[in-house]
């Protein structure tokens, strides 16, 4: 694992990942859907989770010298559970077979979080789908699109386990190989700080250490700061979200609006439930401050904990309480993958760091910190539902339109 | 001293348990079953007790936190939180009268 | 309908804690009646009632066992729920202590609507069109109710505007609608 200082981005083996918890990463693929459709959806986050998992287990496990198959599928087992996703049984061969999970950290959380409210048709775990068929291609040295998986049980859909089919097939042409370490390096510029750049560090610091440290559960879950956080790899987002984006630019040009509506929208979700699970935590009022309810706190300690994270140096370049706030990000996980893996672009396509940005001023100056407030999918609604926002988002430079960072203007309606 | 429901990931999990100043930390050290207290954050205990449950405490403002095991199905996860609180209370209550 | 009307019916039973009236099919707060001021929203409550006796008829009737006569009991933790159709307009919502005899209940449940209906209006129903309906539901009981009207506009490929107005949609756009609603809630059929 290695921290890219300057820029606050995280490898293993050379595949970049951060950190992200299950409200998150369920909207996320959800948007994906509504973008795509099921079908079409569950492909893509399919085809998306195997190449990842393959441009990290392959490297991996050449740097730990895992030549037999036996080793690989250990490594790839751990290396699941390690990571917040669930414990994953493999009974491979080169031609597939089957894959057994439980705790998987989509579906179990579908279930804890929204299986009340709704019944679910579809499977939930397409990510654990591609891992399963990347640790298979990895242990026994086949290409990546050699090996497909479904689903056949999901206990998001109220079945007593997750279990998946494994079989070979031929490579289709144009699997596009994850976007590296080396790649993330060319795309980006220099680092910089703002203001509070002392305190920001300092708390960033502590939490790297600290996220470092943790690890998953004999369940294979990773509880930290109260919230279920998954070690994942950011060509999954990536490649997910902007694939969707493509999709609907050339499908549906008039709905694309939407689309990126709904991924600011997954920052939202984001900075709600991780950044404010963290702020309102035992392990942040140990590392950082006791929250007095005075906003900058929030606004500095949401430039932290993005950092902390692995999303990307982000700084605070101006901030005027209730009225205006200028967040910039001189490296994110965003640009480098849009740059090295479809060239320049010729709008702002940072959408997680344009929703993260806004959602940060809301929880700043709309939350009721020094009141304890629980933060419920009540509170959310309350504080993100369009018209009572009371801050808009625009972007005044991208890094993937070429601009030297990110950089987004949050101001009060 | 009250209980009080908090933040977490899942519902249900998290509770801040008020304490007596001064009998917080020998509390909470009590929960151990003689285990060692994780110490990775500084300024921060946190205990994992034999059943599952965690208790946090922040060293310097005395905040305890009750963190249910999320296996704890939905329904019983208060009726667990308040056990372990009783198991709290009683334990500072032997603290200051030795 | 008015409170004395409710109040007047509810008085003598001791352990009736909340009568609630739900006007069908939109399932809407008709008229209300509660002991002691109670934690809910009673316009709340009352459209899930109506859900539930309407979820319940669709079941019944795919058993090929539904009867006009039919109620649904719910035994929570802390209360009895009776559940009635007083007639096809209009559904009665009892809650109990939950330390009343289930017998006693269902008794005065009887007799309290016939007092109710007695009361009631002769209603002619407005059909509404079903794109509303549709609309109404999704908001109801969709996770991440603010963003279910984009997430519609997507999966149905319809303009964001034009699911603000689903009274004007065409029947190839209301099916559309529906059918992402399905998806959306995980449901093969949608009542509503």
């Amino acid at each position: 694992m290695t921290l890219l200082e300057p820029h606050d981005l995280t490898f293993m083996a050379g595949a970049p990942y951060l950190y992200h918890c299950h409200h998150y990463n369920l909207f996320h693929d959800q948007t994906v859907d509504d973008v795509l459709g099921e079908e079409a959806g569950q492909r893509v986050r399919f085809e998306a989770a195997r190449a990842a998992y393959h441009g990290l287990l392959a490297p991996l496990s050449a740097r730990l010298d895992k030549r037999t198959p036996a080793e690989r599928i250990e490594l790839a087992q751990e290396l699941f559970r390690a990571t917040g996703h669930g414990r994953m049984s493999l009974d491979i061969t080169a031609d597939g077979g089957t894959a057994r999970g439980e705790y998987l950290h989509y579906g179990y959380t579908w279930s804890e979080k929204y299986g009340d409210a709704v019944r679910r048709l579809e499977t939930a775990d397409a990510v654990a789908a591609g891992f399963a068929a990347a640790a298979t291609q990895v242990a026994f040295g086949l290409p990546d699109g050699s090996i497909g998986a479904r689903e056949r049980q999901c206990v998001a859909r109220r079945e007593p386990v997750c279990e998946f089919a494994l079989s070979r097939r031929t490579p289709g042409p144009g699997i596009a190989a994850p976007v590296t370490e080396e790649d993330f390096k060319r795309h980006l510029g220099g680092s910089r700080g703002g203001q509070h750049e002392e305190q920001i560090g300092a708390i960033a610091d502590a939490l790297q250490g600290f996220v470092k440290g943790v690890g998953g559960d004999e369940r294979g879950l990773v509880d930290a700061f109260g919230v279920f956080v998954t070690l994942h790899l950011a060509n999954y987002y990536d490649q997910t979200a902007y694939e969707a984006v493509r999709h609907i630019e050339q499908a549906a040009p008039s709905s694309v609006g939407l689309c990126e509506a709904l991924l600011r929208e997954a920052g939202h979700v984001c900075v709600f439930n991780t950044f404010g699970g963290i702020l309102a935590s035992p392990e942040w009022e140990a590392v950082a401050y006791p929250l007095s309810g005075d906003p900058l706190e929030i606004i500095k300690g949401g430039a932290a904990i993005a950092r902390g994270l692995g999303f990307g140096r982000w700084s605070v370049d101006e901030y005027v309480p209730g009225q205006r706030l200028v967040m910039c990000a001189s490296s994110n996980y965003e640009a480098p993958f849009y740059l090295a893996r479809y060239g320049r672009s010729d709008k702002p396509r940072c959408y997680f760091f344009q929703g993260a940005a806004l959602a940060i001023m809301v929880l700043a100056h709309r939350v009721k910190w020094q009141e304890k407030p629980r933060l419920s999918q009540a509170l959310y609604n309350e504080l993100f539902r369009g018209a009572g926002l009371g801050f808009e988002v625009t972007a005044n430079r991208c890094a993937t339109r070429g601009d030297d960072c990110t950089e987004v203007v949050v101001r009060a309606t | 001293m009250t209980l009080v429901l908090e933040s977490a990931c899942f519902h249900g999990l998290a509770w801040r348990a008020d304490l007596p100043l001064g009998a917080a930390r020998d509390a909470v050290l009590a929960q151990s079953g003689g285990g060692e207290p994780d110490r990775t954050l500084p300024g921060l205990l946190r205990i994992i007790r034999p059943d599952g449950h965690q208790v946090l405490l922040v060293e310097r403002t005395g905040r305890v936190q009750i963190r249910v095991a999320y296996t704890t199905p939905r329904h019983a996860r208060r009726a667990e939180a308040e056990r372990v609180y009783a198991e709290l209370r009683e334990a500072a209550t032997q603290a200051r009268a030795s | 309908m008015n409170e004395p009307v409710l109040a007047a019916a509810a008085r003598e039973v001791a352990s009736l804690r909340a009568v609630l009236v739900t006007a069908m099919p939109d399932c809407l707060l008709f008229d209300s009646w509660q002991r002691d001021t109670a934690g809910w929203a009673d316009e709340e409550v009352a459209t899930y009632f109506g859900d539930l006796v309407r979820s319940n008829r669709s079941a019944l009737k795919s058993l090929g066992s539904w009867s006009s006569e039919m109620q649904v009991t719910i035994e929570s933790a802390d209360s009895i729920i009776l559940l009635n159709e007083i007639d096809t307009h209009f559904v009665c919502g009892c809650i109990f202590e939950r330390g009343a005899p289930l017998g006693m209940a269902r008794l005065h449940t009887r007799r309290l609507i016939e007092q109710i209906r007695e009361s009631l209006p002769r209603v002619e129903v407005e059909e509404r069109p079903r794109a509303v309906r549709v609309m109404e539901f999704l908001h109801r009981y969709a996770p991440d109710p603010h963003t279910v009207t984009m997430r519609v506009a997507l999966r149905a490929g319809l303009p964001l505007a034009s699911l603000e107005k689903p009274e004007a949609l065409d029947d190839r756009q209301a099916e559309a609608l529906e059918n992402a609603a399905k998806a959306i809630l995980g449901l093969q059929t949608l009542n509503v």
